[in-house]
């Protein structure tokens, strides 16, 4: 998979981290996708109630839309954390992003459980980026 | 060697860790000074440890240790396991000069903890150098128990060290 | 990883006797700020008492929320949530379920718990006997409640994490039961 961008964007849909390679103007336009990419999760997540399909109700949601040349993908917490995951590929299996996002998932708990760390403000945290750079070289 | 056939009742080590983070975060917030932090914990510890003997006596079956070796072998292989899941090791350990060092290879309580630079004079854990003076006080041992390394401040390991105040009126014990 | 049940109860009762002491008698070397806001009244002590611990408490929880419900789906209606904090949360916390839910149905939920673990190992100094299953006094209520602002935190901040913005409330008279009544802001 060749990852452009990883974002994580909290409950009140403010962002927490987005990690790309890119800076200036083209950061700017990987950003404007993230938030585009909200607007999709929304979408795919039912409001609450008994009467739909169990499989609405898992946190993959699959690949929310196609651009010229990227992909994008979401996923969604049970404490409503939305990732998006923007990839330059279009030969990806739903099986390897899904992978993905739940080992982001599992480095995103350890970096909240530090007590350094206040609930709902940006991740900033070293051993978290280390630990997501070598999540993506991996992927 | 144990009488005691029932196991301590266990608990998940997250929200003891986490429930120490916070402890940490409050008295770093209430206090200046990183040193007086690190005194807190240490008084803390202390009122922990002197109601922690009771149930390691309990427990362990053990009784009064007989020497200084006895001493650390109780604390590390003993105590540390029962109460925190994991064992210490024991490491130059002099028995003319009574001291010891205890290294911490595991401990939940630094699990998922990043220091921020700000805070390298805090010595994260001081609390269980507490522990292990009020608990051994209980027992009429008097040490001195003091952090020598942290591996939250960047050292490569984990040590406290642990020493007998010798007083000259008593003999050795 | 585990630890033993008593180690965790001393370290909350050694936070909850700290948070009282610094609240109502701060020494020289806390912060200028915290110097120039001493609290006389002991009312407004007790409310910055329970902020303190209960922001705490709102912390882990929000935090363990997240971990607790890594594996899982996600909660299709409100009632799931609630069976959630009942069942596997508390026993991960409290090494049980609940023992009693009852509901409303709009936004209101109390919740009974016959052995609450924070509460089981309370000593009072009054007789140096670990008070269980005895009524308490006025008085000793106020001690107990102290040690029951954490534990609120917990819930609350676990609910919040969840998506059910709530006020938890605690009431204990028989050690070691309590019921927490909670409600939901969005509720009539």
């Amino acid at each position: 998979m060749k990852i452009i961008c990883v974002g994580i964007i909290g409950p009140q849909n403010n962002p927490l981290l987005i990690h790309t390679d890119f800076s200036g103007e083209e950061r700017k336009n990987i950003e404007y996708i993230v938030y585009t990419a909200l607007d999709f999760c929304e979408e795919k997540i039912p409001a609450m109630s008994g009467n739909k399909k169990s499989s609405l109700f898992e946190s993959y949601l699959g690949l929310l839309f196609p651009t010229e040349d990227l992909r994008v993908y979401g996923y969604v917490t049970n404490t409503h954390h939305k990732y998006v995951l923007v990839l330059d590929d279009s030969d990806v299996k739903d099986v390897d992003t899904k992978k993905f996002f739940v080992q982001l998932h599992d480095i995103f708990i350890q970096a909240i459980s530090n007590p350094f760390y206040n609930y709902g403000e940006k991740i900033e945290s070293l051993n978290f980026i280390s630990n997501l750079k070598s999540l993506i070289s991996k992927s | 060697m144990s009488r005691s056939q029932k196991k301590i009742d266990k608990i998940n080590f997250e929200i003891f860790t986490l429930t120490y983070g916070e402890i940490v975060t409050t008295l770093l917030k209430d206090y200046e000074d990183v040193e007086e932090v690190n005194n807190q914990l240490d008084k803390m510890g202390y009122s922990m440890g002197i109601r922690m003997v009771d149930e390691f006596l309990a427990f362990t079956g053990l009784n009064k240790c007989s020497d200084f070796r006895d001493t650390a072998d109780a604390i590390a292989n003993k105590a540390f396991p029962l109460f925190l899941g994991f064992p210490a090791g024991i490491q130059n350990f002099d028995e003319k000069k009574k001291e010891f060092s205890l290294v911490l290879d595991q401990n939940p309580l630094i699990e998922f903890v990043e220091l921020p630079p700000k805070y390298k004079g805090l010595f994260y854990c001081n609390i269980l150098c507490g522990i292990i003076r009020g608990s051994l006080e209980m027992l009429q041992i008097d040490v001195e128990a003091k952090y020598k390394k942290c591996v939250l401040r960047g050292d490569e390991r984990s040590e406290i060290f642990i020493s007998l105040k010798q007083d000259p009126k008593k003999g050795d014990k | 990883m585990s630890v033993s049940e008593s180690i965790w109860s001393l370290l909350l009762n050694e936070f909850v006797n700290y948070v009282v002491s610094s609240v109502s008698e701060p020494s020289e070397p806390t912060k200028e700020e915290n110097n120039e806001d001493f609290i006389n009244d002991p009312e407004d002590q007790k409310k910055i008492t329970k902020a303190k611990l209960s922001n705490a408490g709102y912390q882990i929880g929000q935090k363990l929320a997240d971990r607790y419900t890594k594996d899982r789906s996600r909660f299709r209606e409100q009632v799931d949530i609630i069976r959630f904090l009942c069942k596997d949360f508390w026993t991960l916390l409290f090494g049980k379920n609940v023992d009693n839910l009852k509901t409303n149905h709009r936004g209101m939920w109390i919740i009974r718990d016959e052995n609450f673990r924070p509460l089981r190992n309370l000593s009072f100094p009054f007789d140096g006997k670990n008070l269980k299953k005895f009524d308490l006094n006025e008085n000793q209520i106020q001690i107990v409640q102290r040690f029951l602002y954490f534990p609120c935190g917990l819930i609350r901040g676990a609910l919040s994490a969840l998506g059910i913005d709530a006020d938890v409330d605690v009431h204990c008279s028989l050690i070691p039961a309590c019921e927490f009544t909670v409600i939901s802001k969005e509720s009539n």
